[in-house]
């Protein structure tokens, strides 16, 4: 089920990557997927319990996989910084044009 | 181990010298960039393999064998063949540190055996190939970088949801893992890296990031930087036979559709972006020896880029009659002879084994590309010449350079067999016969540009993966 909502998300991203024609909201549709596919790897970690991964006598319960928790840390990293870099493009550029739509942009600066 | 880590580690650190000392940025990058390229051929000759893992099970793991070493040697003659371009111009210290940076993270990418540290790598890699497009801050120049940021950033963001996929399935992210996973993991991987390495139809966005970028950032996107997509989808195809016809039918696709796209264009750069689509597709054709075939390509490609900027015109029809001065026209020359494949250079041995790799259904389509691209690329072949100094823009020390880089390569290994140099003879023959009928004309004719858009690249992207996993890729 919840496997079924992160797949959703995922799909929601790429439709609004394809569909919007604002620059800003783009960028924000493809975070949207990335949102979804870090729950993904989230998911994946809490297959075989959910208790936080640390050495302790007599556990109660099984913990969750540190493995894709600690990769995913990265990815988070490298996503906030190229989303943080596409929005500080894109403000740029709609200054400069002035406009945010990315059909008008890529008409103008056909060479 | 440490040569190993040190030509990762060593450019990262002399990047940030770079800025602490801007007045030796412009010569500090040639410890890094000489490191690597002796290390490479270091390997090349004493055809070790370096397979380790840092830290543990869960570690990063690194692969050095020589398909790695030929990948590192073409990054070290780009890297060097653009740092001799730049010393009589004023680029700035952080230009500079940029492309050193740029060079540890391709040679990080390289190495790298497994799904997430190849992600990592990749991005980093990404980024910093941002930066230098951006970096003259103009529009187009800004509009360029957001384009090629954002396509990238998608495809990996399809090649995240693989990787998890094999994690889930096999509790690794090892690249050989990738066989016991569900194939649609392997689609998800492949198509996240055919955005990145250009690689047939996703890689469509080439054609305008590599054209538009300035002189040096060209030169090293299409000499290296597209090629971090292309290592891994060659160690892919070595892992199982479904996977190994995946890879030749799309370098059999991205071949002919790099030339058909190359007929149209009318700008120099532009033609040279279509001409790497292409190559690229020579290199996945044939997954086993593919290795030099990049290398040959990265040199020529690079040294051909870096020549345009000693033409008088960019646009293809007025260059037909503007003299071009002969430093110039014979450093491109050689480029030239050496991607259509002319004995004696690095890209004749390439194209001769590439050849002997092909199954026998991909020999014609094969023969076709390769009459295509002594076509296309007769062009900028076939000019007025003229004699006197060379203009200012034109770089003749990183002309010699890279002109080396083909040609010792191609004087040791070249196969000297009467049969092959009469079969490259006939091939480059008859592309610049097909020339001369008169097809340089086509490029009059204007494609319609809605392909190079950003939602029509993003969707072609995904039609390709949804194809990818229907019927492509079978473990």
């Amino acid at each position: 089920m919840i496997k079924l909502l992160i797949l959703a998300t995922i799909l929601i991203g790429l439709l609004g990557v394809l569909l919007k024609r604002n620059l800003l909201l783009k960028i924000l549709a493809m975070d949207v997927m990335g949102t979804g596919i870090i729950s993904l790897f989230v998911l994946a970690a809490s297959r075989n319990g959910n208790r936080t991964p640390t050495v302790i006598p007599n556990p109660p319960d099984a913990y969750a996989d540190p493995v894709p928790q600690a990769v995913i840390l990265t990815a988070i990293v490298i996503g906030f910084s190229i989303l943080s870099l596409l929005l500080v493009c894109a403000t740029t550029l709609a200054k400069r044009y002035p406009t945010l739509d990315s059909h008008d942009i890529e008409g103008r600066s056909d060479p | 181990m440490i040569p190993v880590l040190a030509i990762v580690l060593a450019p990262l650190g002399l990047s940030v010298l770079c800025v602490l000392l801007p007045g030796l940025a412009a010569a500090l990058p040639a410890l890094a960039y000489s490191a690597t390229a002796s290390w490479s051929i270091w390997m090349l000759y004493s055809g070790q393999v370096f397979d380790f893992r840092l830290l543990g099970p869960f570690g990063v793991s690194l692969l050095a064998d020589s398909a790695a070493a030929w990948f590192v040697l073409a990054n070290a003659s780009v890297s060097l063949g653009v740092l001799l371009y730049l010393r009589r111009k004023s680029y700035p210290p952080f230009f500079h540190s940029l492309l050193v940076m740029l060079h540890g993270g391709l040679n990080a990418c390289f190495l790298s055996y497994d799904l997430f540290n190849l992600y990592v790598v990749i991005e980093l890699t990404t980024i910093i190939a941002f930066l230098l497009v951006i970096h003259p801050m103009q529009d187009r120049h800004l509009w360029n970088g957001l384009r090629y940021l954002f396509i990238s950033n998608v495809g990996m963001l399809f090649y995240l949801i693989g990787a998890v996929m094999v994690y889930e399935a096999t509790g690794s992210f090892a690249v050989d893992r990738l066989t016991h996973a569900h194939p649609a993991a392997a689609a998800l991987i492949m198509a996240g890296l055919m955005v990145k390495g250009g690689v047939f139809i996703p890689g469509l966005w080439l054609p305008m990031a590599h054209g538009e970028a300035d002189t040096p950032v060209s030169a090293v996107l299409s000499g290296v930087v597209v090629k971090i997509g292309v290592l891994p989808l060659l160690r892919f195809a070595a892992l199982s036979d479904g996977l190994d016809l995946t890879v030749r039918l799309l370098g059999v696709g991205s071949a002919l559709m790099g030339i058909g796209f190359a007929l149209f264009q009318k700008d120099v750069k532009r033609l040279l972006a279509c001409s790497t689509l292409s190559q690229i597709g020579f290199i996945l054709a044939a997954p086993p020896v593919g290795a030099f075939y990049a290398f040959a390509h990265g040199a020529a490609k690079s040294s051909l880029f870096l020549g345009v900027s000693g033409l008088p015109t960019r646009d293809l029809t007025k260059l037909k009659n503007a003299p071009v001065q002969w430093q110039v026209w014979t450093a491109m020359m050689i480029a030239v002879f050496s991607v259509c494949g002319i004995p004696l250079l690095a890209g004749f041995s390439a194209k001769t084994e590439t050849f002997a790799g092909f199954h026998p259904w991909q020999v014609p389509f094969m023969t076709a590309a390769a009459v295509g691209t002594a076509l296309i690329l007769a062009r900028i072949l076939i000019v007025p010449l003229k004699t006197g100094p060379p203009p200012a823009g034109f770089a003749r020390d990183a002309a010699l350079l890279l002109t080396g880089f083909l040609l010792i390569p191609g004087v040791i290994t070249g196969p000297f067999s009467s049969s092959e140099w009469f079969k490259a003879a006939g091939v480059a023959g008859a592309g610049w016969a097909i020339h001369l009928l008169g097809v340089g004309r086509l490029a009059r004719v204007r494609l319609p540009g809605r392909w190079e858009r950003l939602e029509e690249l993003v969707g072609m992207t995904c039609v390709v993966l949804l194809a990818l996993m229907l019927f492509g890729v079978r473990s």
